[in-house]
């Protein structure tokens, strides 16, 4: 079933990894291709990451995890892809990285992570439609919360640093 | 190693008229969990939480003592459902499993993560 959840997520990827690479060109002291090839290109490797995360290693490690929601489920796998990459960063990049930064990839990966998660339901065997009705009441909200607050606050990072 | 996967607490919509079972056995038959047994005679919820939805045992009841809203546990097809969205990927309707699954069926579309 992991194949099957990664294509759907790589559709997606097609469409917003190349926006995440120009809106990394924003803002920032350099030029729009120097900006973007070093922040935009980080921005990638997030997106990608949180894929990496919520499609493959979450549905590997599904007993192991903390929760019984599957969104709950994708939430340390998202902090840990999240601190991974931004440790990456800091050692192998050379890229500045600020406390608003740092809590937008916070809030932005495990947000995707969860929701790429919460869609493994539908590979599992033993969810149920008002489980995961009742999941998503909680879940959904929080996850739009965290990708726009974490989109918005990496934005505005890129301008006020 | 085996593991018992459960899912949430509570909020399962299974239901059982205690009055109207017969102590058929049909249903602690077809439950893919066992949710349902037989004690005594009479059937009983032993394992409300295990419970998927899937209907088998309200399909199968033959005094319709079981009842439950069937569907299928899947979050992309909630979000097409609640998105309107008729002929995506996903191929489930996610109001009640009979007619979701009776289009799967006929369509002969396999069902997986990112759909249902």
């Amino acid at each position: 079933m992991i194949p099957v959840e990664l294509v759907q997520a790589l559709k997606c990827a097609a469409i917003v990894l190349p926006i995440a690479f120009l809106l990394g060109g924003l803002g920032g002291p350099g030029t729009f291709w120097a900006n973007a090839s070093t922040h935009g290109l980080f921005a990638v490797a997030a997106v990608i990451g949180a894929i990496i995360a919520g499609a493959i290693v979450v549905p590997i490690l599904l007993p192991w995890l903390p929760g019984r929601a599957f969104a709950m489920k994708g939430l340390i796998p998202g902090f840990v892809i999240t601190i991974a990459l931004l440790g990456w960063r800091m050692v192998d990049w050379g890229l500045p990285l600020g406390i608003s930064e740092t809590i937008a990839w916070l809030l932005f990966v495990p947000a995707l992570t969860t929701y790429l998660a919460m869609n493994f339901t539908g590979a599992s065997t033993y969810t149920s439609l008002s489980g995961v009705k009742k999941e998503m009441r909680w879940s959904v909200p929080l996850q739009i919360v965290g990708a726009v607050a974490g989109l918005g606050l990496w934005l505005a990072s890129r301008f006020i640093s | 190693m085996c593991w018992q996967f459960e899912y949430l607490k509570g909020g399962v919509t299974l239901e059982l008229d205690e009055d109207k079972c017969t102590g058929c056995g049909t249903c602690p038959e077809v439950c893919p969990h066992a949710v349902l047994a037989k004690h005594n005679g009479k059937v009983r919820i032993q394992n409300r939480d295990s419970c998927m939805e899937c209907g088998a045992c309200s399909r199968n009841c033959p005094v319709g003592a079981v009842t439950v809203q069937a569907g299928v546990g899947c979050a992309t097809a909630v979000i097409n459902s609640a998105l309107g969205r008729k002929n995506s990927s996903c191929c489930c309707v996610i109001e009640t499993r009979q007619s979701g699954c009776e289009t799967r069926s006929e369509s002969g579309i396999t069902c997986g993560a990112g759909c249902c």
